[in-house]
């Protein structure tokens, strides 16, 4: 398709292309979008023009990194919470009072997953190490093994959010961090020593 | 809940991202089978 504007959806900080037969209306343009899964529909989405005016119109550049996402991805009607439609820097929408950059609805659920993936890895690598001092090589190996899918997991979400310019925080959660500060803290005040039981295993389950 | 069981209730996801996930607690479920199994022989 050629021709027509690059717009950026407020709700998915993607460029979309305003084609022919869209229009303006009271919340912002009404805009085909041109993906594959919205082909054929419009959506009533708040926009903000590559342009900074509407009456003046800046053709679409023939320039390959303006090419529409090979996916389409937090396509969402939702606006994010204080959108303005004003952007920044990286093109990502901002909050008005705040300033800060407001996450797409899949920026923030992939941040989520990562903290807990994160999480998962750091948990089945330390039980590794512990059923690996009670001599215990088929646990240990399964462990590993759990602890290597759960950063296949996390790769694999966190290059998806590359694709779309987003960038999630992959460290662990706080919660974790403290507990597991606190697991250390208590290691070392007992000078634990690993025992024979399903503790670490039935601690593990509840990791995703 | 889980966070992914959490982010597939959330409708607001995109399918793509769905998709992703669906496949990743997939994953998950077994490895938690593979851990529950270890931990019952274990008992």
């Amino acid at each position: 398709m050629s021709g027509g504007f690059v717009v950026r959806c407020a709700s998915s900080s993607r460029r979309l292309r305003l084609v022919a037969g869209a229009s303006r209306t009271a919340g912002g343009f009404v805009v085909r979008c041109a993906s594959s899964s919205l082909r054929s529909s419009s959506l009533a989405l708040p926009v903000l023009l590559a342009g900074s005016s509407s009456a003046a119109l800046p053709p679409a550049p023939r320039d390959s990194s303006l090419a529409l996402p090979r996916r389409a991805r937090g396509q969402s009607s939702r606006v994010p919470e204080g959108f303005d439609g004003v952007e920044k820097g990286n093109g990502a929408p901002v909050h008005p009072q705040t300033k800060e950059r407001v996450m797409s609805t899949d920026e923030a659920v992939t941040k989520d997953l990562l903290q807990t993936l994160e999480d998962g890895r750091e948990g089945y690598t330390k039980g590794a190490e512990k059923l690996g001092q009670l001599d215990q090589p088929a646990l240990v190996t399964t462990f590993t093994e759990l602890a290597a899918q759960r950063q296949t997991f996390a790769d694999e979400l966190q290059g998806m959010a590359n694709d779309y310019g987003d960038d999630p925080d992959r460290s662990g959660s706080v919660a974790a961090a403290l507990h597991r500060g606190w697991m250390s803290l208590t290691d070392a005040l007992t000078k634990d020593t690993p025992r024979p039981s399903s503790r670490p295993l039935d601690r593990a389950t509840t990791m995703p | 809940m889980t966070e992914y069981e959490k982010a597939l209730g959330n409708d607001d996801v995109s399918a793509d991202l769905r998709t992703v996930v669906e496949r990743q607690l997939a994953g998950i479920r077994t490895a938690r089978d593979t851990i529950n199994g270890l931990a019952s022989s274990a008992d």
